[in-house]
């Protein structure tokens, strides 16, 4: 019994499941939604003119790439229920849709189910209750994901003024989310360059407060310098407000005075940041492992990857926020660490 | 040649529920074109059913090579690989038409349909001209990894790569670990654990140290390379089966003269009071220029030691990811001072030293210090580790991954992998799961003993060549030599398929397999509706 069970099979556990495959070792993927992606199969390539390394389409090939596998098998529209056993020989009571339980044994239990984009209904301020125009990042990424243009939904006309509010529900205390999510600097840009490059006459202005972007390679300054249509401003907005002209209207502190400025857009789109899931606190108790002080599933200092518990890993977001590639990368170390402590391989 | 005829293959996919491809239009499209001996609809190529029943029609129709109209060979070459096997052909005795992204995502109507065609009749015209190729699925692959590196990332690769049961040649350019861990670690107890796992794995025999050595030459294969160290002056070879290269930067804050920054005991000793710390990439492009959380914590050691002190932290951004997060507000309510600063401040004077810039809202600032320090990073080990192995460095100075989207670790060089450090803010660890993840890209390589050598390789036709030795110096993989005949041959384990040869050689005597000019002029004929 060498085989690794796989909770979730999103970007991470695909991950995890193809670096298994690699060095021969076979996985079960048990993945709640009828089809692998997770929150990736939600967002839409923001590469109109050319690829603008949004890594979207990462996750679309590993789904590919995971179907084809031998090694790989998949378990749709099934959720863990409860784990028995112990490691080394671990007992896992699964629900399938439809068809009632099954029992998958496994040595090793990789967990990889995910956080979740921050509700926006949350920060009554921003006003993604009231304004129709007021949208999130992942409404954006699912219209562009789906038809390959972003409308108005007011008007369904294409916007030709576009603010992006920057780390909504990240850094937060009100909301206990004092971190940075890490990804939503990087995806604003992209979703920006994305705007531009579909219609060069909708003009930007991201809201900004720290610029986070990992990849020391990608330079948002002077994108927006090369280009007029484009505007940075360093200021966490107060408020978005429905204008005289019905359209929403930003009040933030002005970069240039120490005044409060209010400008109308056609549409503002608030960049959610990633909190943990809301199941993660059973699935906690369901895999006898810890959470930490924001409610994700907790690795032990300077041991990526593991949790609390011998013989069960994570991977992704459920142990905190993330961008596509150190998913990615997630995935390998949790796959490297399953194969060392079922003893290595070869 | 084909002696058996083509087979065809169209995966269902898509019949249905996708309107813009008639895949039955696209069958009987195929079964018109001349030599195609078997075409047939497989329900679901991806399913195991589909693949059972792609095999029978193989075995029983006597084709001996075939056509898959489906989705990309990118994602699905492992698959369509492990068909043509199980079918008792060769493993690439194949070509794919990706209808699915090359047609139907990007065209619509009768313009996807006609594409679609197109794409058939190219990977048919190309299969007819496949040739079989040298190929060798299993040759052996030593299991050691040559670890490159002498601080607390390489310690980190290797021990994962003992834990799995690999050995390990640790080479370091001086002479014991490096002292100091440039990472932040979350607390004394996460550092002592680093460190003493970097005890460990110095004395497991299942590393072996090789001190002050430095790289001469590197050659041969993946699966087994062969190194050649400078060893304090003494030439030491080394035989591995990968590398992975984990040069350790050294950030650190220092005075403008180098040294390193004060203790609190010492300033307030030297009653220096008012500290500015400077990111120095605002100035030098490398490195970073925001506020890091190194700068943070050692204001933080500095105003709980000596309440006096005056901390200024300036930069463009404030990077902070994970714990730092809550830290850099603490700063602030300890009244450390932060200062955003777009472009570059003058500074002037010694002792005071005084900083002028341009606030955009506060307008001309001014701010005296008694002691300025730098936020350096230094990585003097990535551009000889760079140099040796032949591996580009990006405009930040990183060795520069192959596609740092698609496969974290790798090199342009097969089984040369590369762990990155990011200047901006590197936690203990960010680099545990950068060295981990690098490890088991290494792994994945090694673990199953063996690798495959050949397929798309160059071959040089004796006849033609005139032995200019162009390829030999054209081929960044030192593939080709001048064999027993006076002639060029191309060793196929080093050879990559890269095709610069090809595209050098004076007297066209270089063709590639599976990729041959005479395939190419008739993929492209057919592209251009230029049928035989
Ligand atoms: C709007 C938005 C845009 C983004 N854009 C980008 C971008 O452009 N580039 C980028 O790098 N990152 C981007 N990100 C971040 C990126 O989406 C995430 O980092 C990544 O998708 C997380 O992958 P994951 O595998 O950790 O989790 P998920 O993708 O959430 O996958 C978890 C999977 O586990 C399943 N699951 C959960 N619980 C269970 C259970 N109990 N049993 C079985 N299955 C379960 C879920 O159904 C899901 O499929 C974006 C995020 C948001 C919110
Ligand atoms: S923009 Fe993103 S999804 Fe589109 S090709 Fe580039 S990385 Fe892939
Ligand atoms: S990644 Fe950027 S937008 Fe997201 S929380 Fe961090 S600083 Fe804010
Ligand atoms: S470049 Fe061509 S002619 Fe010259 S040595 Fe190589 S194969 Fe021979
Ligand atoms: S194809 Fe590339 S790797 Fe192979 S011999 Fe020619 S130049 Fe060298």
């Amino acid at each position: 019994m060498n085989r690794v069970a796989i909770i979730g099979g999103g970007v991470a556990g695909l991950s995890a499941a193809i670096s298994l495959e690699r060095r021969g070792v076979p996985s079960i993927i048990v993945e709640r939604e009828e089809a692998l992606g997770g929150l990736c199969g939600e967002l839409g390539c923001k590469g109109v003119e050319r690829c603008v390394r949004c890594d979207v389409c990462l996750a679309r090939d590993m789904v590919a790439q995971a179907r084809s596998s031998p090694l790989i098998e998949r378990l749709g529209r099934a959720e863990l229920r409860s784990v028995s056993g112990q490691p080394g020989d671990f007992r896992l009571a699964i629900r399938v849709g439809g068809q009632g339980h099954r029992l998958v044994r496994a040595a090793v239990i990789v967990c990889a189910t995910g956080g979740e984009p921050f509700d926006a209904h949350l920060d009554k301020r921003l006003g993604y209750d009231e304004l129709a125009d007021v949208v999130t990042s992942l409404d954006l990424e699912r219209q562009l994901s789906a038809e390959g243009r972003f409308l108005v939904p007011s008007t369904s006309a294409p916007p030709k003024k576009v603010a992006f509010i920057l780390c909504v529900g990240s850094r937060d205390e009100r909301f206990n989310t004092s971190y940075c999510s890490k990804a939503c600097c990087k995806y604003s840009f992209k979703l920006a360059q994305g705007l531009r490059a579909i219609d060069p006459g909708c003009a930007i202005t991201i809201f900004f407060m720290d610029w986070r972007l990992y990849d020391p390679r990608e330079n948002v300054r002077a994108w927006a310098s090369g280009d007029s249509g484009v505007r940075l401003v360093r200021s966490r907005p107060a408020e978005v407000l429905l204008g005289e002209d019905s359209r929403p209207e930003v009040r933030f502190a002005s970069e240039k005075d120490a005044i409060v400025e209010v400008e109308a857009f056609d549409a503002v789109v608030l960049s959610v940041g990633l909190r943990p899931a809301r199941s993660a606190a059973e699935l906690a108790r369901t895999l006898q492992v810890e959470t930490d002080a924001h409610g994700f599933l907790r690795s032990p200092k300077g041991e990526p990857c593991a949790s609390t518990r011998p013989g069960v890993f994570l991977a992704g977001t459920c142990r905190g926020p993330k961008e596509i590639v150190e998913c990615v990368k997630d995935g390998a170390e949790a796959a490297s660490k399953a194969i060392a402590f079922m003893g290595g391989v070869g | 040649m084909s002696d058996g005829g083509i087979g065809v293959f169209i995966c269902s996919w898509g019949s249905g529920k996708d309107p813009k491809l008639d895949m039955d239009g696209l069958l009987s499209f195929a079964s018109g074109i001349e030599g195609v001996a078997l075409v047939k609809m497989i329900d679901r190529i991806c399913s195991k059913p589909g693949q059972k029943e792609m095999i029978a029609a193989i075995k029983g129709s006597g084709t001996d090579r075939f056509v898959v109209v489906a989705c990309s060979a990118r994602t699905k070459r492992k698959l369509y690989r492990h068909i043509a096997t199980s079918s008792g052909l060769h493993p690439l005795a194949f070509e794919v038409a990706s209808v699915r992204e090359q047609a139907a995502f990007v065209h619509e109507g009768p313009e996807a349909q006609r594409k679609a065609e197109t794409l058939v009749r190219m990977a048919v015209e190309k299969v007819r001209l496949w040739v079989e190729p040298p190929f060798e699925e299993e040759m052996p692959a030593l299991r050691n990894v040559a670890v490159l590196g002498d601080g607390l990332m390489a310690m980190a690769v290797a021990n994962e790569i003992m834990a799995q049961g690999l050995t390990v040649d640790l080479v370091m350019s001086g002479g014991s670990p490096k002292g100091s861990p440039p990472y932040i670690f979350s607390n004394q107890d996460e550092m002592d654990r680093a460190l003493r796992s970097m005890a460990e794995a110095s004395s497991d025999p299942r590393m072996t140290t090789i001190k002050n050595a430095s790289v001469l030459d590197f050659q041969g294969p993946p699966g087994d390379f062969g190194l050649v160290l400078d060893v304090a002056g003494e030439m030491v070879p080394l035989r591995c089966g990968a590398v992975v290269l984990a040069p350790e930067p050294r950030m650190e804050l220092r005075t403008i003269d180098g040294s390193p920054a004060p203790s609190a005991q010492e300033l307030i000793a030297r009653g220096l009071r008012r500290i500015v710390i400077l990111p120095s990439g605002a100035s030098s492009g490398i490195g970073c220029s925001c506020m890091t959380p190194r700068g943070t914590l050692y204001a933080l050691s500095l105003v709980d030691a000596a309440p006096g002190i005056e901390v200024s932290l300036m930069g463009r951004e404030a990077r902070a990811m994970d714990w730092m997060e809550g830290l850099q507000r603490l700063a602030q309510e300890k009244g450390i001072r932060f200062f955003r600063i777009d472009g570059e401040p003058k500074v002037e004077g010694h002792a005071p030293t005084v900083i002028t810039w341009r606030d955009p809202l506060l307008g001309d600032m001014r701010l005296q210090a008694d002691l300025l320090l730098l936020d350096t990073v230094l990585t003097p080990e990535v551009q000889s580790l760079a140099k040796a192995f032949d591996v580009p460095v990006d405009e930040k100075g990183e060795l520069l991954s192959i596609d740092s989207r698609l496969r974290p670790g790798e090199t342009v060089r097969k089984g040369v992998f590369a762990a990155r450090f990011r200047v901006g803010n590197m936690l203990y660890e960010d680099m545990a799961l950068e060295a981990g993840s690098v490890a088991a890209r290494a792994l994945e390589m090694l673990s199953m003993g063996t690798l495959e050598v050949g397929g798309a390789v160059a071959e040089v036709d004796q006849e033609k060549c005139s032995a200019c030795l162009g390829c030999l110096r054209v081929c960044p993989y030192s593939a080709p030599m001048i064999g027993q005949a006076g002639k060029a041959e191309v060793r196929m384990e080093l050879c990559q398929g890269c095709g610069a040869c090809v595209a050098l050689c004076p007297s066209r005597a270089i063709d590639i397999y599976c990729f041959s000019d005479s395939q190419i002029v008739a993929q492209s004929r057919a592209a251009l509706g230029k049928v035989r």
